[in-house]
């Protein structure tokens, strides 16, 4: 299956895709000392609006935006030790991708306005 | 111990298994479901994983969950495992199989495990057996996909 755009950004050492559609705005993490601010290497903020609502993804580096990916469903295996929800995942220059639903995010990618904020 | 006498918690004791050593412990797992034994592929972590998801590779051109095989048995191992071989498994699942990477520090020979002296064991063991006076822990890859 294929499926439409992705924002890919790379975070916690894994690399990640939210659909584009959902990205309202890439800026700036917290300025180190300032509230808020990541201690772990964030270095940018992804906005998401749409379904997801307002909500802050933390992000090291941002890949780009890619179409066209070949998704798959989460395997058994990944849905029993990874706790979070996706929507499948995909290879993007041989390393492996983990495309997000926008109604689940995991919590440790959160910086802001997600289930717990 | 007594031994493991439940038949439908054990695979077909016909069968060969391929022993990997990981850390000081010696698993087996069943020879049909080796897919391959590659060098340690490169794995990258899933924040909020379980301690025994590894992460994931890309093998055979398909992304690839890795699982710590330490970490799956029991199995004491060092603060900074290095892991340099991956053992690439078959998993039964309700729908068909998958693939599944044990990251190990090495397969060392097939054996035939006479089913009928193993010792009962839980989680993702079928048994333990006696391979010389090595305890060996047998591991059922379909538990990994949930199936069986």
């Amino acid at each position: 299956m294929t499926s439409g755009s992705f924002l890919l950004f790379h975070r916690g050492g894994g690399l990640w895709g939210i659909d584009s559609g959902q990205v309202v705005r890439i800026g700036p993490g917290p300025a180190p000392g300032e509230t808020g601010a990541a201690t772990d290497g964030e270095t940018l903020r992804v906005e998401l609006a749409g379904a997801a609502g307002p909500v802050v993804l933390a992000a090291d580096r941002v890949e780009g935006v890619v179409a066209g990916l070949a998704v798959r469903p989460l395997s058994t295996a990944l849905r029993t030790f990874w706790p979070e929800t996706g929507c499948g995942v995909a290879l993007y220059s041989g390393r492996p991708v983990i495309l997000l639903d926008p109604l689940h995010l995991p919590l440790p990618l959160v910086a802001s306005g997600g289930p717990d904020a | 111990m007594e031994p493991h006498n439940s038949p439908e918690t054990r695979p077909a004791p016909s069968a060969g298994h391929l022993l990997v050593r990981v850390g000081e412990q010696i698993c087996a797992v069943p020879v049909g479901a080796v897919r391959r034994v590659v060098r340690a592929l490169t794995v990258h972590p899933l924040p909020g994983a379980r301690a025994e998801l590894a992460g994931l590779a890309e093998f055979a051109g398909e992304p690839l969950p890795v699982l710590d095989l330490g970490r799956l048995i029991g199995a004491p191992i060092g603060p900074h495992p290095l892991f340099p071989v991956t053992v690439v498994v078959w998993s039964r699942t309700a729908d068909g199989r998958e693939a599944i990477g044990l990251a190990a520090d090495e397969a060392l020979e097939v054996v035939d495990l006479s089913a009928s002296s193993w010792l009962p064991a839980a989680g993702f063991l079928v048994g333990e057996a006696l391979v010389g006076d090595q305890v060996v822990r047998v591991l059922d890859p379909d538990q990994l996909g949930g199936g069986s």
